[in-house]
C-alpha cells in the first residue's frame, strides 16, 4: 500500500503524517496522531462514534480516507472549546447525559452540527439528525432534552 | 447529630492508620464479609479515604465505572460520613490491587448495596477520629462536638477546627472502638445529585478507556477466530502482509492474529484473510431450535417444587403456552479489546473488566506468570452489561505480548465481537397453569437452554443442583403450587452473563399473566393487583404500591391508550431487590410497533443519587425494549449471520419513547437498582392488547414484523 507523507490540520494544529493511503481518518487520529476521543465503534457508518468535523460539517472519520483530505480543516471532540465550555458540552453536563460515556463524543460533534444547520429543529428534526449515532447506555431522552434545552436558552 | 450506635468489631473491620507526609489515611482493606443479603462470595468492597493539609479528601473509588455511577455514589457514602463539602471531595480511581480493597469485581448493578455498610463505616471511623482530635485540643468531650462541612464546632461555645487543622493531630489517636453511623434525616449529600465526577471528561475526549492506552513501541493487533464448533487447518493470507505491510500474521492459540503497525491495517488485513476449517461439531441455530423445542414438551427436572395445595382439581382449566428465546448478544459500544506488556516474570494489563480477579487468574494459569505479578489496571469501561466478565479478548494481547515480548494491544472488529460474545443463552421455555376460582392453582415453567455457569466456568458438580437456569421462572405473585424444571443442552456456543441473565424467564412469567387476565377476561392490570392482594407474601404490598402508582401516571384503562389507536401494556417485576413497574405505550405502522411512552414506578429503597438512579432506569428501560425488539444471532455452521448494526440493530434515538419515571422509596438502605427489566414484557403486552397475538418467539423482529 502506498505512504503518503501529508501535512495536515486537526483542531487548529499541524500535523506531519505518514501513513497507508487508504487508512481512515478515524485510525489516523487515534493511532498516528494519538487523539483518542474519536472513537471506533464499528468501522462501517452505521454507529456514528467516530464522528468528526471536517471544514465544520459532521463526518463518519471511519469511512474517510487519508488520500481524500486535501486540505481541510479537521475538528475532533478535543478541538471544540479550549475549557470544556462549547454550548453544548455546558448543556450535556447540566443535563449528566453521559453513561458510560463512550458514544458521547460523537453524540456532541453530531449534535453541534445539527445546531449550525438547523437554527429551529423540531423534536422529529432532531431524532432524525441524531439517529445514526447509537448509545448502547440508553442516554437518548438525555441527548433529545438537552438538545431541546439548549434551542431554549438560545431563544430566549 | 443523632447517630445509629454499631459497634466496632476487629474481625471484620481491621483499620490501620498512621501519618503520611500528605495527610491523614485510614485504610479499611479487611472489611470482611458485608453483612448484607448478597449470597455470592464477590460483593466484598474496600476502599480508601484521605484527607489532605488542605482539607481536601481523596476518596478511593475502587470499582469499575461502567457508566453506572458509582464511581460518584459510592465515594458519595463515605463523604456522607465524613461530613465533608462534596466539592472538596477527589475521587480517585484505584488499579486492581486485591491486597489493598479486596474483591473489586463490579456486577449486576449491585456495587452500590454491596458496599453500603463498610463506606458508611470507613468514613464514620474517620469522622470519629477528627472529632476526638478536637475534643482533645479543647480538652472537651467528644460527645460535645460535631463534624460538619469539613469542620468540627464545639456545640456549647460554637468553636470551630477545620479538618485541615486536626489531620495530624487525629492520625496519631487511637483507633475508635466503636462508629456511630448517621441517621438518614442527618444526611446532606446523600439524597441529592450533585454532577458525576466523570461527567467533564466525558463530554471533551479526554476520558481513557482500554482502547485508548497508548505505550512506546506497542504493536496493533486484531484477531479472528474460527467458527464455533470448527478448527482452523490452515488459513491463506492473500498477499495482506504485503499490502498493509504488516508485521505478522500467525495462528495462535485461539485462532489468526494479524499484527501490525496501526489499527486500521490489522483490521483491513483480517478480512483478507482465509480460514480453511473443520468442522468437529455441527452449529445451526434451526437445529438447535428444534431441539429445544422438542426437549420442552418432555418432563424436565424439577429443581424448584413447592406445592401447599392439593386439594381437589377437579374445576380447574389449563393452559399453556411456549416460548423461543435467542442467544442474545452485549453489544458493548466499546469493543472488546486489551493492551498488554508481558516480560518473562511480570505482566501488565490495560482491559475493561468487571471481574478482576478472575481475569488475572485466567492470565495467570494461561502464561505460568505468578498472580502478585500481573498488574491489572483498571480503566473507564464503554459498556459492561456482564460481557467484561470473561477473559478471552484480554489473554490475547497477554498471549501475543508473550510471543512478541513486545507491548501488544488488540482490539476487535465488531463482527468478531457479534460472532463470539458470551451469549445470553438461547432457550425455549414452556409455562402451564392452572387455573381455578379465578386464580392460578399451580405455575409449572419449564426452561431447556444451555447451563451458564455448568458451560463457562465448566463447574463439575450436576448440572441440576444448579438454580441458575431457572432463576425467574416463578412470577411475582402468589402462587400455591410452583415448579421450575429445567433440561440442560449444551452447545459449543459461549454463554455468559448478561444485563438480567434471567431476563427472559421473567419475560415469558410476565406476558404469560396476560394471557392468564385474557382467558380469564379480566384487565392485566386488575388482575395483577388482585392476585397480589393476598399477603402471604412479603414482597406484596411494595410491588401493589409500584403497580398503583404506574396506573395512575399512564391513566390506565384497560390497556386503552392516552391517544385513540394507541394501546397500553404492563409489567411488573421484582429483581435484584428493586420492585418495578412499567406500562408501555404503542401505536402500530406499517405493522410494526411505535413506543410512544414508557411509564415507570420504581422502589430501589434508598436513592442514594436520584438522577443517576433515573439514568439507570432509563438505560435499563431502553436496553430491555431492544433486547425484545431486536436482540438475537443465529448461528450456520458455527458462524454469525449477522455482523454489525445493520443486522444486529439497536434502539435508535427516533424509536426511543418518551420515559417518565417516579421513585418511590420504601426503605431507608439503597437497594440494587434493578430497573428495566420488565419494559419489554410490558411492550409485549401491548402488542398482545393491540393485535390479540401473544408475543412468544424473541426478537420481536423477523418473528411478528
Ligand atoms: S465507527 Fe464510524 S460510524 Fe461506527
Ligand atoms: S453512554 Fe454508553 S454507549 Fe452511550
Amino acid at each position: 500500500m502506498k505512504i503518503l507523507k501529508k501535512r495536515i490540520n486537526i483542531n487548529s494544529k499541524d500535523y506531519q503524517v505518514e501513513a497507508p493511503e487508504d487508512i481512515s481518518l478515524l485510525w489516523l487520529i487515534r493511532d498516528h496522531i494519538g487523539l483518542t476521543g474519536t472513537k471506533f465503534g464499528c468501522g462501517k457508518g452505521l454507529c456514528g462514534a467516530c464522528t468528526i468535523h471536517i471544514e465544520g460539517r459532521a463526518n463518519r472519520s471511519c469511512l474517510y480516507k487519508l488520500k481524500d483530505l486535501k486540505d481541510e480543516q479537521i475538528t475532533t471532540i478535543e478541538g471544540i472549546s479550549e475549557k470544556d465550555q462549547h454550548p453544548v458540552q455546558v448543556v450535556w453536563n447540566k443535563f449528566q447525559v453521559a453513561q458510560c460515556g463512550y458514544c458521547q463524543s460523537g453524540q456532541i460533534m453530531t449534535a453541534i452540527d445539527l445546531l449550525k444547520r438547523f437554527s429551529k429543529p423540531t423534536k422529529d428534526t432532531i431524532r432524525k439528525e441524531m439517529k445514526g449515532n447509537l448509545c448502547r447506555c440508553g442516554t437518548y431522552p438525555r441527548i433529545e432534552k438537552a438538545i431541546e434545552a439548549l434551542l431554549k436558552e438560545d431563544r430566549s | 447529630m443523632k447517630t445509629d450506635r454499631k459497634f466496632f468489631s476487629r474481625r471484620t473491620f481491621l483499620i490501620t492508620s498512621g501519618a503520611v507526609t500528605s495527610g491523614f489515611i485510614i485504610g479499611f482493606s479487611k472489611l470482611g464479609k458485608n453483612q448484607e443479603k448478597e449470597d455470592v462470595e464477590e460483593f466484598e468492597p474496600n476502599g480508601w479515604l484521605k484527607i489532605d493539609k488542605d482539607g481536601r479528601a481523596t476518596i478511593v473509588f475502587a470499582r469499575s465505572e461502567m457508566g453506572q455511577g458509582i464511581s460518584t455514589a459510592l465515594p458519595m457514602i463515605v463523604a456522607e460520613e465524613l461530613s465533608i463539602n462534596w466539592d472538596d471531595v477527589e475521587v480517585k480511581y484505584a488499579s486492581h490491587d486485591p491486597s489493598t480493597y479486596g474483591n473489586q469485581g463490579t456486577y449486576s448493578n449491585s456495587s452500590v448495596i454491596s458496599s453500603w455498610h463498610q463506606l458508611r463505616m470507613a468514613g464514620a471511623a474517620a469522622r470519629h477520629m477528627l472529632i476526638s482530635a478536637a475534643a482533645s485540643t479543647w480538652h472537651v468531650k467528644s460527645e460535645d462536638c460535631r463534624a460538619e462541612n469539613g469542620y468540627i464546632v464545639h456545640v456549647k461555645t460554637k468553636r470551630k477546627l477545620y479538618y485541615k487543622d486536626l489531620i495530624f493531630t487525629a492520625a496519631k489517636l487511637p483507633l475508635p472502638q466503636e462508629i456511630n453511623l448517621k441517621k438518614n434525616k442527618d444526611f446532606k449529600l446523600l439524597g441529592t445529585s450533585p454532577n458525576r465526577v466523570d461527567s467533564i471528561i466525558k463530554s471533551n475526549g479526554k476520558a481513557l478507556y482500554a482502547i485508548d492506552i497508548d505505550i512506546p513501541q506497542m504493536h496493533f493487533a486484531t484477531v479472528l477466530r474460527p467458527p464455533f464448533g470448527s478448527e482452523i487447518l490452515s488459513f491463506d493470507t492473500n498477499g495482506v502482509k504485503e499490502k498493509f505491510n504488516l508485521i505478522d500474521v500467525i495462528q495462535y492459540k485461539y485462532g489468526i492474529a494479524v499484527i501490525a503497525r496501526d489499527t486500521w491495517s490489522a483490521l483491513e488485513a483480517r478480512k483478507l484473510i482465509a480460514l480453511k476449517t473443520k468442522k468437529n461439531i455441527r452449529v445451526n441455530s434451526s437445529e438447535i431450535k428444534k431441539e429445544l423445542k422438542k426437549a420442552v414438551r418432555k418432563e424436565g427436572v424439577p429443581l424448584f417444587k413447592e406445592i401447599r395445595d392439593q386439594s381437589e382439581t377437579k374445576s380447574i382449566k389449563k393452559i399453556s403456552l411456549e416460548y423461543f428465546f435467542p442467544f442474545s448478544p452485549h453489544l458493548t459500544m466499546e469493543p472488546q479489546n486489551s493492551t498488554a506488556l508481558v516480560s518473562k516474570k511480570y505482566c501488565e494489563v490495560w482491559a475493561p473488566c468487571q471481574k478482576p480477579e478472575k481475569v488475572i487468574e485466567d492470565i495467570s494459569k494461561e502464561i505460568g506468570i505468578e498472580k502478585k505479578n500481573i498488574k491489572l489496571n483498571l480503566t473507564l469501561i464503554g459498556g459492561g452489561f456482564g460481557r467484561r466478565y470473561e477473559s478471552d479478548y484480554i489473554l490475547d494481547s497477554v498471549l501475543l505480548s508473550q510471543y512478541y515480548s513486545k507491548p501488544v494491544k488488540v482490539i476487535w472488529d465488531r463482527d468478531e465481537d457479534i460472532a463470539h460474545d458470551w451469549y445470553r443463552p438461547a432457550s425455549v421455555n414452556k409455562i402451564t397453569a392452572l387455573i381455578k376460582d379465578e386464580k392460578i392453582h399451580e405455575w409449572d415453567h419449564h426452561v431447556v437452554s444451555p447451563s451458564i455457569n455448568i458451560q463457562r466456568d465448566n463447574i463439575s458438580r450436576s448440572v441440576y443442583q444448579d438454580q441458575q437456569p431457572v432463576i425467574g421462572c416463578q412470577p411475582n405473585y402468589p402462587i400455591k403450587n410452583r415448579i421450575s424444571r429445567y433440561t440442560h443442552k449444551q452447545y459449543p456456543i459461549t454463554v455468559g452473563w448478561w444485563y438480567g441473565p434471567d431476563s427472559k424467564n421473567r419475560f415469558a412469567c410476565e406476558t404469560f399473566i396476560d394471557f392468564v387476565a385474557k382467558t380469564l377476561k379480566k384487565d392485566p392490570l386488575h388482575y395483577r393487583q388482585f392476585l397480589l392482594q393476598e399477603n402471604n407474601w412479603r414482597e406484596s404490598a411494595t410491588l401493589r404500591a409500584v403497580l398503583e402508582k404506574v396506573a395512575s401516571m399512564a391513566s390506565w384503562n384497560n390497556g386503552e391508550g392516552k391517544k385513540k389507536g394507541h394501546y397500553q401494556g404492563v409489567a411488573c417485576v421484582y429483581e435484584c431487590d428493586s420492585f418495578v413497574a412499567h406500562i408501555v405505550e404503542i401505536s402500530i405502522s406499517q405493522g410494526k410497533p411505535i413506543i410512544h411512552d414508557v411509564y415507570c414506578a420504581v422502589d430501589c429503597g434508598l436513592a442514594l443519587h436520584p438522577d443517576i438512579v433515573r439514568s439507570q432506569i432509563e438505560g435499563g428501560i431502553l436496553w430491555d425494549l431492544s433486547a425484545v425488539l431486536y436482540m438475537g444471532v443465529d448461528f450456520q455452521n458455527g458462524q454469525a449471520r449477522q455482523s454489525n448494526f445493520h443486522d444486529q440493530p439497536i434502539l435508535r434515538i427516533d424509536e426511543s419513547p418518551r420515559i417518565h419515571v417516579e421513585i418511590l422509596e420504601s426503605s431507608d438502605t439503597p437497594r440494587n437498582i434493578g430497573g428495566g427489566f420488565a419494559a419489554g414484557a410490558a411492550l409485549a403486552n401491548a402488542w398482545y392488547r393491540a393485535t390479540g397475538k401473544m408475543v412468544t418467539q424473541l426478537p420481536m423482529k423477523n418473528n411478528v414484523f
